[in-house]
């Protein structure tokens, strides 16, 4: 009996808990502690992340408008293409590139009549090829943050259940009903949800921001596919 | 993605090191610890007397209802009531203003507030309610709260104190303004403490106003820290009777016994004697008239729920 009071009273005031954050982590369970690293893990990773693609999206934004502009300022594509080199860093230079490059190298020799649907099935097939890789540049690791999205809360729960669980076990073992022998066990626990929260909403919010931004990249990416190939079409045509 | 990567290393370096060095923001939870009124268990516990910490905690709960008596004791009866008032309260300020000098002005003024806020609460039910509005206006209702106290408070002051008690006042506002929890502990000390004195009113209201007895003073000090248990059956029916013996500082001696003439019925009454004993431990040290000591040295004291409900 007075032993289990000794118990008791140790636990209640020897912890003296630390409820800063770093307390709780320190003090929290092994198992809780790992879900804890690997949640702050995914949140700096996501966070680098979004840093990157917020860069990489206004980059290639900017760029596209100002090629976009220098495309239709009516200028000499074959100038633009020597201007813009073989691999530009904008995926819609890149493309006109790509299409240049294709034209130039099945015109070179000079143009048979029965070419042409040739020639513009080719430069097409190489405008898709380019628009896919380039999509498949920007929408590298969007895949992680939909996936910190998703499960970083479960894996916080996760922590939590196990928290509490162990508070529980506490309860059951000391046999004592008070509030403070529970309390600093589930404060830790609640801890590792508040950290999923912490990773997993920056990174829907970022994952739902970047899928729209990308799917308008795309969009646009495919339009100027259009206008291009219509112009080359009708240039050939009237080279005719 | 080198730069962006290390980007993110820096904020969440930096969200680390505010939580470390802490913004206002998140060092609310520290003052969040009215545990370190539970510390004090420890080193009772193992019975080494540490004054300094338990002496903080024992005085920031009484102290709410200290400053409010001050208040009424000139208005109902100036004899003895006048002197008690000049004397805690010259003491803690020119100490405080050596060492803290802010913090004796606001301390007192925290904690006219949040007594009346937990009052008010308790009040609907019981009786309560008359004690905390006369007390600023009227004069006759209030003797009956003053005396338990006045007795308390004059001892443990003019000894060597003063630095403590202004301590005590620090931690009590921290706790007031900071936490929700003390106030509701708040609210339910008043209310049993109230309960006690009131049921010695009736009897003595008369004949002796200002005094209570030793053991009526105890027994309030130590329902502050008595959380009864809840939830269990007939819960108001769990008695337990404590056997303390006291140190002259007014420190448990020992080891709270439970007198209970054998083993328990059931887990709810391990748990209800548990509580008390806690409570015991808890609220050390007591005050208590030091030339009654041979009174109080050794006490027997029944916890009864019904009190508390």
């Amino acid at each position: 009996m007075e032993k289990e009071a000794i118990v008791v009273a140790q636990s209640m005031g020897g912890s003296a808990h630390d409820l800063s954050m770093i307390g709780l982590f320190v003090q929290a369970d092994i198992v809780v502690q790992i879900v804890m690293l690997v949640l702050v893990l995914a949140s700096f990773w996501s966070w680098a992340i979004i840093i990157d693609k917020i860069l990489r999206f206004r980059r290639v934004t900017a760029d596209s408008d100002e090629f976009e502009n220098e495309f239709w300022s009516g200028g000499n594509l074959e100038d633009l293409h020597r201007r813009v080199g073989p691999s530009p860093d904008n995926p819609l230079a890149m493309l006109f590139a790509a299409a240049m490059k294709e034209w130039a190298r099945s015109t070179e020799k000079g143009l048979g009549k029965t070419a042409h649907t040739g020639l513009q099935a080719r430069i097409h097939q190489v405008m898709r090829v380019t628009i896919d890789r380039e999509v498949e540049r920007l929408e590298k690791y969007l895949g992680f943050l939909a996936t910190v999205g998703s499960t970083a809360t479960f894996l916080g729960l996760f922590g939590t259940v196990w928290g509490i669980m162990n508070s529980f076990q506490s309860i059951a073992a000391t046999k004592d009903t008070s509030l403070a022998v529970v309390a600093p066990g589930i404060a830790e626990a609640l801890f590792a949800t508040a950290l999923g929260l912490v990773a997993a909403i920056p990174a829907v919010v970022a994952y739902n921001k970047f899928s729209n931004d990308l799917q308008r990249i795309i969009t646009r990416l495919e339009g100027f596919a259009g206008e291009f190939s219509a112009i080359l079409s009708r240039q050939l045509d009237q080279g005719d | 993605m080198r730069v962006p990567a290390l980007a993110s290393a820096v904020l969440h370096m930096l969200i680390l090191v505010i939580m470390y060095v802490g913004l206002p923001l998140f060092t609310d939870p520290k003052v969040f610890e009215p545990p370190v009124v539970i510390e004090v268990e420890i080193v009772d516990v193992a019975d080494i007397t540490n004054l300094p910490k338990p002496v903080p905690e024992a005085k920031p709960e009484e102290k709410p209802k200290i400053e409010p008596k001050p208040e009424p004791k000139p208005e109902p009866k100036p004899e003895p009531k006048p002197e008690p008032k000049p004397e805690p309260k010259p003491e803690p300020k020119p100490e405080p203003k050596a060492e803290p000098v802010p913090e004796p002005e606001p301390a007192p003024k925290p904690e006219p507030k949040p007594e009346p806020k937990p009052e008010p609460k308790p009040e609907p039910k019981p009786e309560p309610k008359p004690t905390p509005k006369p007390v600023p206006k009227p004069v006759v209702k209030p003797v009956v709260k003053p005396a338990p106290k006045l007795e308390p408070k004059p001892e443990p002051k003019k000894p060597t104190f003063d630095l403590k008690q202004m301590k005590a006042l620090l931690d009590k506002k921290k706790r007031e303004q900071a936490s929700k929890t003390p106030d509701d502990t708040d609210t339910k000390k008043p209310n049993s403490a109230e309960k006690v004195p009131n049921s010695s009113t009736k009897a003595m209201d008369a004949s002796l106003p200002l005094t209570m007895s030793e053991k009526d003073a105890l027994r309030q000090q130590v329902q502050k820290c008595w959380n009864p248990p809840t939830g269990a059956a007939n819960a108001e029916e769990l008695v337990v009777s404590i056997r303390m013996q006291f140190n002259q500082n007014g420190t448990l001696n020992g080891y709270p016994e439970i007198v209970n003439g054998g083993g328990f019925k059931n887990d709810f009454e391990r748990v209800a004697a548990e509580s008390a004993r806690r409570a015991v431990i808890q609220c050390q040290p007591y005050k208590l008239p030091a030339e009654k000591y041979e009174s109080w040295r050794d006490v027997t004291m029944n916890f009864n729920p019904r009190d508390m409900f």
